[in-house]
This record gives C-alpha cells, sequence and structure tokens, in this order.
C-alpha cells in the first residue's frame, strides 16, 4: 500500500464484529473497504486494498505502547489519547465511561501482534505516518441520539439540516454512531408569542419527517400539563433510551461466534440546538444553574451554528460551559442560512411564499389549517414565558432525590 | 389578460445548475413575490435552462444529469419547468441568444394562442407616477415578457472582461430586463449605479432583496458531496437521490475542464487564459 510522507492517513474499515473476548485486545481484518483520504481533499484517492496488505502492516508494527494513539480527522484538528484497551477512549464522554477488563500482559512493551475490535459498524482508523508507522485505533463507538427541543413552530428544513449536520460531525469524530434524532415539541404552556397548538406542531413536523430514516417526533413533552424543562426532557428519553438499550441486550443470545451489538457502549443522548442556544444560558430566571450542569456535563450538547467564532467565545466566557467543554461539540455550518421558523411566519402572514424551505407537505397543512396569521401571531402577547415564572414556584428535583 | 395593466411575466434562469438546490428555486419563488407584490406583473412560467457542456466550466458534469436534476427539483412546481434546448446546442451559447430563442419561442406560442379566450384577471389597478416602464420593445400587451432571473453575482459579472460582450449586456438588460436577487455580500444599486449601460436601462432591472439568506451555493454543496456530508434539505429529496445513485460529484468530477478555459473567455480573447478566471465567474 503506498504511503505519501508527512499526511495524515484515514482509513476507514467495515467489519463484522468478531467474537466477543474483552481481555484482549486482538484485530481480525475480513472484508475490509479500504479508502483512503488525505488531509488536503484534493488529492484524495480511493482505493480497494486487500485486508491482508493492512494486516501486514500492522503486523509489522505490532508494538502499540499504551496512550499513544493519535486520531485526526478533516476539518478541525484535535487529538485524543486512545489506550489499547478498549475503553470509552478519551474525553468526549466523562459521565458515561465504561470500565474495561484490561489485559493483564498489556503493557508498552508488549508486541501485540493481532487485533480485534468490537465494533458496530465503520470504525475509523487513523495511520499517523509522521510518527514513524505506528497504526492507532479507534474503539468502538458510543451510540448517540440526538434530542431536539424547541417551539418548532413551524418546522423548517433548517431544523432538520441540524440533525444532519449533526450526524455527520459526531460521526466524523470517530467516536460515535447516531442511532437516532428526537424532535420534541414545546408544549403549549410555554406562553411563547405566536406559538400555535402543539397538535398542529406535532402534525406538521411529522409530516416533514415523514421521509427521514431516523428522525422521528415524540409528544411527551407537549402532553405534560405544566411546561417541562429541558433537563427533565432529557432525563426522561435517556431513561427510555437506556431501558430500550438494556432490553434488547438481554434478549441476545450470547454465542461465542455470533456478533453481539449490544455489547457494547450503552447509549448517549445529547442536546441538539442552534449556537444562539449557549447563549440562553446567560439570560436570568430561564435557567437554573444546577440544570445547565446537568445539560452540559451529564448529557453533552451539540450546537450547530451558521458560521461566525460566537459560540466558541461564549462557552470561553462561562467557567462553567468551559469545564465541560469537552461534552460540547460546536459545528460549523458554512453555508449561510439565516431560515427561520419566525422568518418563514412572517412570510406566510404577508402572503409570500416559504416554498423549499418548509417542506410542501408541511406548506398543504398551513394553508389547510390556515395557522400563521396576524392573529396567530399575537398569541400570548404580553404574557411572560412560562419557564421564567414557574421556577420562582415549584423548583424541579436535582438529580440527588 | 391585460385588462388593468398586469402584464403577464416569464422569468428564465440561466446557468450551471451543477446541481440544482433550493437556493436556485427560491430565486424563483423571490422574483415571483416581488413583481406581483408591485401589482403591475403576473409571473405565468418560470425557466430553468442548464448550461451546455461547452462552457467548460471547472467541475461542469454531463448535462443530461443535470437537467435530470432540475426536472425531478422542479416536479413538485406548478408553474417552473426546465428547457434543455441550449444544454443540447453542440456549443457553447451566449445568454443574449438563450433570451432571444425564449423571448422567439414564447412570442410564437402567444401568437397562436391569441385567437383562444382567456380567462381575465382583474388585479387593482395600480396608478404610479414613477412606475415601471416596459421597454418599448416588450410593450405589447398580449405577450409575455421575457425576464431574467439571475442573482446579484451574475449581475456584477457584467464587468468582468472578456465574459460578455458589451452589445449582449444592452440587449438583455435593454430589450428584455433583468430579475437580480441580491445575495448578502453584494450591492446590485451600487454597480447599476457605476454602469452608464446598466444606468440607461436601471428601469428594467428588478432588484430583489433577500432579507433572508439563503445561501445554498452549488459549490458547497458538491463540497460536502466529496467530503461525504450529508445534502439533505439543500436539494429536494429526489435530487439527492438521484446523486447517490449515480455517484456524481466526486474529487475526479471536481477536476473536470481543470485545465480549459471557460468558453465565452476564448471566444472573446482568442488567447489562453489562467484557469483563476473562471474562479471569478458566477457560481449558478
Amino acid at each position: 500500500m503506498p504511503l505519501l510522507p508527512e499526511q495524515p492517513l484515514q482509513f476507514q474499515l467495515r467489519q463484522e464484529d468478531v467474537g466477543d473476548a474483552r481481555d484482549r485486545v486482538q484485530l481480525k481484518l475480513t472484508q475490509c473497504n479500504i479508502v483512503i483520504h488525505f488531509s488536503n481533499e484534493h488529492d484524495a484517492r480511493r482505493e480497494r486494498g486487500a485486508p491482508t496488505s493492512l494486516c501486514t502492516a500492522l503486523q509489522h508494527h505490532g508494538e502499540l505502547p499504551q496512550r499513544s494513539a493519535t486520531l485526526f480527522h478533516q476539518g478541525s484538528r484535535f487529538s485524543q489519547v486512545f489506550s489499547a484497551e478498549p475503553s470509552s477512549g478519551g474525553c468526549a464522554d466523562p459521565g458515561d465511561g465504561e470500565s474495561v477488563t484490561q489485559s493483564p500482559n498489556s503493557n508498552s512493551n508488549v508486541k501485540i501482534k493481532k487485533f480485534q475490535l468490537h465494533l458496530q459498524s465503520n470504525v475509523c482508523l487513523f495511520f499517523d505516518h509522521g510518527v514513524t508507522g505506528l497504526i492507532k485505533m479507534a474503539n468502538r463507538r458510543v451510540p448517540l441520539v440526538l434530542l431536539a427541543c424547541g417551539s418548532f413552530n413551524p418546522i423548517t428544513n433548517q431544523h432538520m439540516r441540524l440533525f444532519e449536520l449533526a450526524r455527520d460531525h459526531m460521526h466524523s469524530t470517530g467516536q460515535y454512531q447516531v442511532v437516532g434524532g428526537i424532535v420534541s415539541p414545546v408544549s403549549d404552556s410555554y406562553g411563547k408569542q405566536g406559538l400555535v397548538q402543539a397538535e398542529h406542531r406535532i402534525a406538521m413536523a411529522k409530516l416533514a419527517l415523514r421521509s427521514s430514516n431516523w428522525v422521528t417526533v415524540d409528544e411527551w413533552e407537549s402532553q405534560q400539563p405544566d411546561w417541562t424543562e429541558t433537563v427533565v426532557t432529557m432525563r426522561y428519553h435517556n431513561g427510555r433510551i437506556l431501558r430500550e438499550y438494556e432490553q434488547r441486550a438481554g434478549l441476545q443470545t450470547d454465542s461465542s461466534s455470533n456478533t453481539n451489538p449490544h455489547s457494547g457502549p450503552s447509549p448517549q443522548l445529547k442536546l441538539l440546538c442552534g449556537a444562539d442556544f449557549l447563549d440562553t444560558f446567560k439570560i436570568p430566571g430561564l435557567w437554573q444553574d444546577k440544570h445547565v450542569e446537568e445539560v452540559v456535563g451529564r448529557f453533552g450538547l451539540v450546537s450547530v451554528s451558521r458560521g461566525g467564532l460566537q459560540p466558541e467565545r461564549t462557552v470561553h466566557q462561562s467557567d462553567m460551559l468551559s469545564r465541560h467543554h469537552q461534552n460540547i461539540f460546536l459545528v460549523r455550518e458554512w453555508v449561510r442560512n439565516e431560515t427561520s421558523a419566525t422568518e418563514v411566519r412572517r412570510a406566510l402572514r404577508r402572503g409570500l411564499s416559504v416554498k423549499y424551505l418548509v417542506p410542501d407537505s408541511v406548506i398543504e397543512y398551513i394553508h389547510q389549517h390556515n395557522l400563521y396569521t396576524e392573529d396567530s401571531e399575537r398569541r400570548n402577547e404580553g404574557l411572560v414565558l412560562r419557564p421564567l415564572i414557574k421556577k420562582a414556584h415549584e423548583p424541579v428535583n436535582s438529580l440527588d432525590d | 389578460m391585460e385588462a388593468h395593466g398586469v402584464t403577464p411575466v416569464v422569468l428564465l434562469a440561466c446557468g450551471s445548475f451543477n446541481p440544482v438546490t433550493n437556493m436556485h428555486l427560491r430565486m424563483f419563488e423571490l422574483a415571483r413575490d416581488h413583481l406581483e407584490d408591485t401589482g403591475q406583473y403576473r409571473v405565468v412560467k418560470g425557466i430553468i435552462s442548464p448550461v451546455g457542456d461547452g462552457y467548460k466550466k471547472k467541475g461542469l458534469i454531463e448535462a443530461c444529469h443535470r437537467l435530470e436534476m432540475a426536472r425531478l427539483a422542479t416536479e413538485s412546481s406548478a408553474w417552473i419547468a426546465v428547457d434543455s434546448w441550449e444544454s443540447l446546442q453542440p456549443e457553447w451559447v451566449e445568454t443574449a441568444k438563450v433570451v432571444r430563442h425564449h423571448f422567439e419561442k414564447l412570442t410564437a406560442e402567444q401568437e397562436s394562442f391569441d385567437d383562444t379566450d382567456t380567462v381575465k384577471y382583474t388585479k387593482k389597478r395600480r396608478i404610479e407616477e414613477n412606475c415601471f416602464e416596459a421597454s418599448s420593445h416588450q410593450k405589447r400587451r398580449d405577450g409575455p415578457q421575457l425576464l431574467l432571473l439571475c442573482g446579484a453575482d451574475v449581475l456584477e459579472s457584467f464587468g468582468i472582461p472578456n465574459l460578455w460582450k458589451q452589445e449582449d449586456i444592452a440587449e438583455i438588460v435593454g430589450r428584455y430586463g433583468l430579475v437580480c436577487i441580491t445575495r448578502s455580500s453584494n450591492d446590485p444599486h451600487k454597480f447599476i449605479h457605476q454602469s452608464d449601460m446598466l444606468w440607461k436601462y436601471r428601469r428594467n432591472i428588478h432588484v430583489v432583496h433577500e432579507w433572508v439568506t439563503n445561501d445554498i451555493s452549488a459549490t458547497h454543496v458538491r463540497r460536502a458531496l466529496r467530503r461525504g456530508r450529508s445534502v439533505r434539505y439543500l436539494l429536494s429529496d429526489a435530487v439527492v437521490r438521484y446523486i447517490q445513485q449515480y455517484d456524481l460529484y466526486s474529487v475526479e468530477s471536481e477536476q473536470k475542464n481543470a485545465n480549459v478555459v471557460l468558453a465565452p473567455l476564448q471566444r472573446y480573447t482568442g488567447a489562453s487564459k489562467e484557469v483563476t478566471a473562471a474562479a471569478a465567474t458566477p457560481d449558478a
């Protein structure tokens, strides 16, 4: 396999799970599709390499010192350190790091000839040529669900873009496998001006997401009697996801030769939002500190911005956010797209077209039900936003309870 | 149809459409809203005319694909359609010729249509002293007016040496007319002000402000595709599927015409120029 000097190379492998031995780290490559990308994408080539050549390369460089792997991914540069054992693999998820049995024999001087990875799907393998041919490995990916809370008044193409961008980004870190997306429209009791009934907002979201095979709409939040804090919604979904995961893992028959995809890291839930969301933490009375701590520290945030360094600055300027910066994933969207639900409503009020900003099915629904008029925009006019009232009267239980 | 001074309008968009994006389609919607809002126009048709392969722009994939993607993208539209005439010509065709071709076609259609009874729309009559005056050539009240639809970057490309013939610009703006959608960074009014010819025909240039930036450039889309990133919701779903099906837009496809001079530059100077000129041409 030809290697170019001074260029980090990226390998992407598809591999079937093999076995379940967790006390050794063994790599067995079967059915590899080797894609070589250079960091400068103009030179990228595609090659189908024979598995054996990569195996041979690995065997030559079988010595894998602990904690020495470096990970590059296109675009932003970050370094992460992995150990030879399939642990949680570094800084991204401090909360749910799983403990894995460490091979009793592993130390930096042991030559390991074969490496076995427990994989659910793609694994990114990064070969840092600059460090003379040592192969570093990424471990198994954490299944990830992205939750977006918001008014969705109405849902727009831009909302759905957030999911796509977030998924691509999280995949490219090499640590996550995004397995689901949830749109959770806020309940009517939020009291925001111009908010139309939840039943409509949910119907529109369902229409919009009909064509998506991984993002769904969830009505739980909108069905609660009162407005629900984001952290409470997150706890609900997190619990649900973990229970489903455990049920599936329990049902899986353990067989030494069959794949057991659910024996790996447990799934995580992260909040998906736009960059302006980070700024809302500063609004007095809107958030409780311990809730922000839980959302950011325990779960994590994926924030998509439309250009500009504002989100980085926002994180930097907050001690608390900075403390959890590894759990805050900032995704930059280079397309300058200022489409927002507010603009869509404005256009609709004025009888202007919103085609191609919002799916056709949603436009039809809006016209059918005559939503978004001057009257609808005046709903809740003068009312105080529910979170600002609620916090004063009924504090939400903290996690300690 | 023109009972109360309402002129029917057809919008024609020329460009690479490599690939067609939601932004292209938004331009039509914005233009229509703007024109009809004046009370003087009724937009009856929109035409997407993808450029032929002879344009030799870097990264331009085959016309047959670009046509099909545009067709898929406009399937859900009641008034925008795709025309293949330009792309089928063996050599690159100047925009002015394309506009002329479509105008003549419309006129011919209208003449055969004139005998039929048509539903007359009654629109609120606007009496404006400074109202836009259609150019004399298109003042015929029984035929639609043809306007070239473009982004402000195309307007400003009039200034790039050897990209346009002066008489072509005069014809497009003087005889037909332009609807120009501003992208965030351009100021078309200033550009019009600074060009004597454009200033002369300023009444034929409709500037539409896109208050909500929707800057989905095809360049960006192609880049995302090369990197295996999602372009869903930037293009219509059918186009996304088509691109995946035929595996369009790779690093290789972006290298097409890499060392070839853009057709208009070649034609007007007859000399080979730096390929960087291609980078200056508007991305459509």
